[in-house]
C-alpha cells in the first residue's frame, strides 16, 4: 500500500458492503436490432439498458408491459430469456477539450486508434436554448467560397442547409468551409451519418493533409453501424459541439447527410411497429430534425456568447426538393445553397444554382467589404440566365445584350473554384471589384478563368498592406478600392488581357 | 454465517420461481444451506440452482423482477469505482 495516501486509505476502510438491487427485464423478443423487453418498468425514454452479454440498447418504446430497445451495437450475443437492466442515465457522449483532432463514434468511443477519455458527461438529447438567451446573428462565418460569400452569405448561429443530387459537391463545400475555418477561432465538428467508411476516410484524409484536424474532430456512425448509432450521430455531435458553445466558442456543425439520419429513423420506428406515414416515415420526422436544428444559435453575451452554425446536408433524387424531407428541412433552416446536376455537369463548380440559394440572414452576416461589392451580383446572374436562352436559339443580338451575356458569363466564370482551393476575404472582394468596376469586360472568359490564380498572386505580392488591413477589418475605403483597382488593371495589362480580346475579335471576323 | 445473514437482509416477495446463482467452489452443504434460506424467506419451493465461476464468491438473487447482487465480483467493481473516484478526487 506503500504511496496511497491517508484520503485513499479511509476510502477502503469505509467501504461497506452492500447488496446492489436493481429490477430487471427478461428479453421476450428479439428481431432486426429490436429486442422486447417483459418486466422492467421505471424506464425513461432514451434510457441505456445492459444485457447479460454486455451488449447495449437505448430504449425507444415505452408500453405497458414491455418496452423496445434498440441495440446500439450490432449484436447477436442477446437472445431470448437474457437478463436486462435499466442503467439509469439517458445516452450520454464523454467530452473533454481533447476530443478536438480525434474521430469517435456516437457514444465517445474512439476509431481513430488512440485512447480518448471524456471527463464531461452530456446527454446525446438535450433542450435548445430558449429565446431568451439568443441573439441575432451578425459575424460572418466565411466559408472561403466566393459564390455563397457573395450571394448567399452565412452567419455564425445560423443552419444553412446544402442540397443537391448525388455527386454535385455537397460535402465538397461542407469540407472546404470547415478548412478555410483555420486560424478564425472556429471549432468544427464532422458528422458522417450512414456513410460508407471509405467515404469518411477520404474526408478524414483531406481534414489531416490541410491541417484542419486542429480545429476540428469527427463523429462518424457509418453505413455498417446500426440504425439506432446513426439515429444518435448528429445529436451526440451537436452535444459536443454544445460542451464548445456553452464556454464560449463558436462551432461549425456539418452533418452529412441528414437523408440517411431520416432513414435510418424510419427504419427503427417501422421496426418498432409506429405506423407508417408519407413515404413511410414516421410521423414525428419533422420533429427528428427541427429538435436537432433548433439547437444551433447564437447565444447572447449573458449566456457567454458562444454559436454553432449548423450546415445540415440532404440529398435529393432527381434534383426534386419539393420531396417529403428536403421541404421539411427547407422549412426548418435559415436558407439553402441549392447544387445542380447540370450546372456541375457543365464545369460551374461548385454548382450553386444562385436562383435557388438563399440564406435568410443575408448581409447582416456580410462583412463590409463584401456588402460594397456583391450588391448587384443576384440581379446580373438572373438576366443573364433569362439572356442566355435567346443566345441558344443563335437569334442576333443587339450590342447590350451582347455584353450583358458576356458579363453574366464572366461572373460564372469568377465563381468557380477547384476543390480545397478557398479565397480570403480580400481575394474575394478583388475578384469582384475588377468585376463591378468592369475592368474585366476586355478580357476573354476563358482567358481571364485561367489567370485569376496569377492575378491574386500577384495582389498577394504588390499590395500585401490593403489584402491584409482588408482581412483584418472586413472592410475598405475609397483610397484602398481605388488601389486594388489599379492594380487589376496593371496585371491585366501587364499579361495582355486586352490584346487577347483583339485576337479573338480578329479570329471571330475571320 | 455471512451468507445467511446476506439472505436475511434481502427485502422484497417474490411470486415466480427463484434462481440462485452461486460461484461453483461454494460445497454443497452450503448450496443447500442457502436454498433451504431462501426458500423459507421467500415462501417458495421451486428455486432453481445456478453456478457463475464469475462471480468469484457470494451470491445472486433473482425473483419477482428484482435483482439482488451479493456477488464478490460486483462488490469489487463498486470498489474499483469508489477508489476510482477518490483518486481523481486526489489528482484534483
Amino acid at each position: 500500500m506503500i504511496g496511497i495516501s491517508e484520503h485513499i486509505k479511509k476510502q477502503i476502510e469505509s467501504y461497506s458492503f452492500k447488496p446492489l438491487v436493481y429490477r430487471y427485464g427478461t428479453v421476450t423478443g428479439v428481431s432486426d436490432g429490436v429486442v422486447w423487453v417483459d418486466g422492467l418498468s421505471g424506464r425513461v425514454f432514451g434510457e441505456l439498458i445492459e444485457f447479460d452479454s454486455g451488449a447495449y440498447g437505448m430504449v425507444m418504446e415505452l408500453m405497458e408491459n414491455r418496452i423496445g430497445v434498440v441495440l446500439l451495437d450490432s449484436d447477436d450475443r442477446v437472445g431470448i430469456g437474457d437478463v436486462v437492466r435499466g442503467s439509469g442515465i439517458v445516452c450520454e457522449i464523454p467530452l473533454s477539450d481533447g476530443i478536438i483532432g480525434r474521430v469517435v463514434d456516437p457514444v465517445g468511443r474512439p476509431l481513430d486508434g488512440r485512447p480518448y477519455e471524456g471527463k464531461v458527461l452530456m446527454p446525446c438529447e438535450r433542450p435548445a436554448p430558449d429565446l431568451v438567451s439568443r441573439r441575432s446573428v451578425d459575424t460572418p462565418l466565411e466559408t472561403g467560397i466566393i459564390a455563397v460569400d457573395s450571394m448567399v452569405p452565412i452567419g455564425r448561429g445560423q443552419r444553412e442547409l446544402i442540397v443537391g443530387d448525388r455527386q454535385t459537391g455537397k460535402t465538397t463545400i461542407a469540407v472546404d468551409t470547415i478548412i478555410n475555418q483555420k486560424g478564425k477561432g472556429v471549432i468544427c465538428v464532422y458528422c458522417a451519418i450512414g456513410q460508407k467508411a471509405s467515404t469518411v476516410a477520404n474526408v478524414i484524409n483531406r481534414l489531416r493533409e490541410s491541417g484542419a484536424m486542429e480545429h476540428t474532430f469527427v463523429v462518424v456512425s457509418s453505413a455498417s453501424d446500426s440504425p439506432a448509432m446513426q439515429y444518435l450521430a448528429p445529436y451526440s455531435a451537436c452535444s459536443a459541439a454544445e460542451y464548445f458553445m456553452d464556454k464560449g466558442c463558436d462551432v461549425l456543425v456539418v452533418y452529412d447527410d441528414l437523408s440517411k439520419h431520416a432513414v435510418a429513423y424510419r427504419t427503427l420506428s417501422l421496426l418498432l411497429h409506429r405506423a407508417p406515414g408519407r413515404e413511410a416515415y414516421p410521423g414525428d420526422v419533422f420533429y427528428l430534425h427541427s429538435r436537432l436544428l433548433e439547437r444551433a444559435a447564437c447565444m447572447s453575451k449573458e449566456k457567454g456568447g458562444g454559436s454553432i452554425t449548423a450546415l445540415p446536408i440532404i440529398e435529393t433524387m432527381d434534383g426534386n426538393i419539393s420531396a417529403y424531407i428536403p421541404t421539411n428541412v427547407i422549412s426548418i433552416t435559415d436558407g439553402q445553397i441549392y447544387l445542380e446536376s447540370e450546372l456541375f455537369h457543365n464545369g460551374v463548380r461548385p454548382a450553386v444554382n444562385t436562383g435557388l440559394s438563399v440564406s435568410r440572414v443575408g448581409r447582416a452576416a456580410q462583412p463590409g467589404a463584401m456588402k460594397k461589392v456583391s450588391g448587384s451580383l443576384r440581379i446580373a446572374l438572373a438576366r443573364y440566365r433569362e439572356m442566355s436562352v435567346f443566345a441558344r436559339f443563335g437569334a442576333d443580338l443587339d450590342p447590350a445584350t451582347k455584353a450583358l451575356l458576356d458579363r453574366g458569363e464572366k461572373l460564372t466564370g469568377l465563381f468557380v473554384q477547384k476543390n480545397g482551393n478557398t479565397y480570403s476575404l480580400s481575394e474575394e472582394t478583388a475578384l469582384l471589384t475588377g468585376f463591378s468596376k468592369g475592368l474585366y469586360d476586355a478580357v476573354p472568359t476563358e482567358y481571364l478563368r485561367e489567370k485569376i490564380p496569377d492575378m491574386l498572386k500577384y495582389l498577394r505580392d504588390n499590395i500585401a498592406p490593403v489584402m491584409s488591413e482588408i482581412d483584418r477589418t472586413g472592410d475598405f475605403d475609397a483610397h484602398m478600392e481605388q488601389t486594388l483597382s489599379n492594380a487589376i488593371e496593371e496585371f491585366l495589362s501587364q499579361n495582355g488581357g486586352a490584346e487577347n480580346n483583339k485576337e479573338a475579335d480578329k479570329e471571330t471576323d475571320k | 454465517m455471512a451468507f445467511m445473514d446476506a439472505i436475511a437482509a434481502v427485502g422484497g416477495s417474490c411470486e415466480k420461481d427463484v434462481i440462485l446463482t452461486t460461484s461453483p467452489r461454494l460445497s454443497a452443504d452450503a448450496v443447500k444451506t442457502l436454498i433451504k434460506m431462501t426458500s423459507e424467506k421467500f415462501g417458495v419451493e421451486n428455486i432453481v440452482h445456478r453456478t457463475d465461476d464469475g462471480m468469484i464468491g457470494g451470491f445472486t438473487l433473482r425473483c419477482g423482477g428484482v435483482f439482488y447482487d451479493m456477488s464478490v465480483a460486483t462488490q469489487l467493481s463498486c470498489l474499483r469505482e469508489s477508489l476510482d473516484a477518490a483518486f481523481e478526487e486526489e489528482e484534483r
